[in-house]
């Protein structure tokens, strides 16, 4: 698929947008030690890459945006940032399978596309935990449940309660990313165009 | 328009009314239990049982062996399912066998040329070669998991 200049340029645009919330917000979330960071982080910038895809609304964009933040990602400061990478790869990929099941851009395709995307924010520290850092399942599941834990104060006995409702947070916390998405990705285009998205 | 910034609003509310509670003050005694056992150990307690040496980002630390410390807690580190390290924080880090088991995974008590800083806390883990997340600092308690 080739993409115009013009298209290539937008596209760039939003991935630096999101690289820069990654490289910013990221470092002061992780600093203030605020839970679940990573699902703030991937519905914020899921939801910068979406207004992107209104913009660009053809099959790769949301990919090749995720790849622009990925490489900006490498200029963060200080921490180990391999897992975050593969995460905003990993999002951008799953976002953009999700988009390229309909035909053109809808609020349910932007609800759905960062709810999958913020799935993955969960289910991550279990594929690189296993495949990248060495570690094996039971102590990832054991944190996993902790932060649920700790997120609801619920005892760690509830484990498959605890489990179920980080899974269904993540999904509404998507679900509001892509809905915000949709929302703010059309009052951009009023704004700029004076008109509807293109794509819609 | 409204309705939107009132959604970011809320969220942003709800994300701020998740985060941690202030950290408790990182105690001179360190827990360790199985559920059954309880025993806790001050830094001249540590020290007592030995002085090892690891490394965490280029900065050496002298510490006591994990596996050595829950022996002379009187639970069987070979028994184990995992071990929870849990910070002042209430961050919880678990590791399997492999990690617990290492000679060169410790609870440190102090630097190598000197005291542990604040920010270290009176106890921290050190696990070489090991994410930053497995290497918690402010440690107050050790949790055997059978």
């Amino acid at each position: 698929m080739k993409f115009t200049t013009r298209e290539l340029v937008t596209m760039a645009v939003f991935g630096a947008l999101w690289g820069v919330v990654e490289i910013s917000m990221g470092s002061v979330l992780h600093a203030i030690k605020i839970p679940l960071t990573g699902l703030a982080l991937t519905a914020i910038g899921l939801l910068v890459a979406l207004i992107g895809r209104l913009f660009v609304p053809r099959r790769g964009s949301t990919f090749f945006i995720g790849v622009i933040a990925t490489v900006l990602k490498l200029f963060s400061i200080g921490n180990i940032i391999i897992g975050p990478m593969i995460g905003i790869l990993a999002e951008a990929l799953v976002a953009e399978l999700v988009l390229d099941i309909f035909s053109k851009p809808s609020q349910l395709s932007f609800i759905l596309a960062i709810a999958a995307g913020a799935l993955w924010t969960f289910i991550q520290p279990f594929v690189t935990g296993l495949l990248i850092f060495g570690r094996t399942l039971l102590p990832i599941w054991l944190d996993t449940v902790d932060q649920g834990s700790r997120l609801f104060g619920l005892g760690s006995q509830a484990a498959l309660w605890i489990v179920l409702a980080l899974v269904v947070l993540y999904l509404v916390v998507g679900a509001i990313g892509g809905w915000l998405a949709w929302k703010l990705g059309h009052l951009v285009t009023f704004r700029l165009k004076g008109q509807a998205p293109a794509a819609v | 328009m409204k309705r939107t910034l009132f959604v970011i609003l809320v969220m942003a509310l709800v994300l701020a009314a998740c985060a941690p509670k202030a950290a408790a003050p990182a105690g001179a005694a360190l827990k360790v239990t199985d559920g059954t056992i309880v025993k806790t150990y001050t830094v001249d307690e540590l020290k007592a049982l030995g002085s090892v040496q690891a490394s965490d980002k280029g900065i050496a630390y002298v510490g006591v062996q994990l596996k050595v410390l829950l022996q002379d807690a009187g639970i069987d580190p070979t028994r184990l399912l995992a071990v929870k390290a849990v910070a002042s924080d209430g961050f919880t880090v678990n590791f399997d066998p492999t990690q617990f088991l290492a000679d060169d995974t410790l609870v440190a008590y102090a630097q190598a040329d000197g005291p542990m800083t604040a920010a270290d806390g009176t106890f921290r883990m050190v696990l070489p070669d090991q994410g930053g997340k497995l290497n918690p600092r402010l440690v107050t308690e050790i949790d055997a998991i059978p």
